[in-house]
């Protein structure tokens, strides 16, 4: 069981970061993933029209945290990010971004996660990251 | 070097996204700087408790320790980061301003080594650490250049 995508929509409408900067939960064929719509403010990099490093790093710990609760069955269980590492493989232009998380490993208190993000093509990632979530 | 300097943190401040936040660089020397961000309903991760998200520390830190980066090198460099290490320390309140600071810790020709930390109440209560490698490019130049026509 999952928690369905409207619930995660509905919970999303509520943090209003996500409306600041523009993230989006959506669903495709395997699984949920974490939309940044391109918005001219979060420009980071005036020169070459990229996305700001810290939005983009954003993206990842929303994708992480809502992937979460997409597999983590119900809303109450709540999760709290521990840490990230991320790694910027290439400049994030002004158009969607998306990102996908994976768990690879559940534990009792802690879950590794690892997320993508990409704007055209998933096989040529602008951005990558683990994350530690504490659960309870 | 304080003009360029000056005009480092000036030109970082005004990237579109660090104006949208309003994150004012608050001090900004070779190889060590601080920021202020005013705390904004906007910021809000957990609707609940009115926590910031997690992204805000990300994006502050991820900004301080670049301008850092390129402080660091004489005449100043634009830096590209190359990868950035969050520890999300503890809770961050939603309705208070949240201080950054960061120093380069090392530096060579190709890659610049900064830390950062984030707090609230008390600078020795950080409720974000980063640290970030940063490949350096050219000498700092962010305005894009006018067509002479």
């Amino acid at each position: 069981m999952t928690t369905s995508l409207k619930k995660l929509q509905d919970f999303n409408e509520l943090i209003a970061y996500a409306d600041l900067v523009g993230l989006h939960i959506e669903e495709d064929d395997q699984g949920i993933i974490t939309r940044l719509a391109a918005q001219q403010d979060n420009i980071g990099n005036e020169i070459i029209g990229a996305i700001h490093g810290g939005v983009v790093g954003g993206l990842l710990e929303h994708a992480a945290s809502f992937h979460l609760l997409y597999e983590l069955e119900d809303l109450k269980v709540t999760s709290r990010i521990i840490n990230l590492s991320i790694d910027y493989l290439r400049p994030a232009l002004l158009k969607d971004t998306f990102a996908r998380a994976h768990v690879y490993k559940q534990g009792k208190r802690v879950v590794n996660v690892r997320i993508q993000a990409w704007q055209d093509d998933e096989n040529r990632p602008v951005a990558c990251g683990h994350a530690h979530f504490l659960i309870a | 070097m304080q003009d360029i300097l000056s005009y480092i943190a000036e030109t970082v401040q005004n990237l579109p996204h660090c104006k949208k936040l309003g994150l004012e660089i608050t001090r900004l020397n070779q190889g060590s700087g601080a920021t202020m961000l005013r705390p904004n309903p906007a910021f809000i991760g957990n609707p609940k408790r009115l926590f910031f998200h997690s992204a805000i520390a990300t994006t502050v830190l991820d900004t301080l320790c670049g301008a850092v980066a390129s402080s660091a090198y004489d005449g100043g460099r634009t830096v590209a980061t190359l990868d950035l290490r969050l520890d999300h320390l503890t809770t961050m309140a939603g309705d208070k301003p949240l201080y950054g600071q960061a120093e380069c810790f090392h530096k060579n020709d190709d890659v610049a080594y900064v830390r950062g930390w984030a707090w609230q109440d008390n600078p020795d209560e950080p409720v974000a650490k980063a640290t970030g490698t940063f490949m350096v490019n050219g000498p700092f130049q962010l305005i894009v250049q006018k067509d002479p026509s």
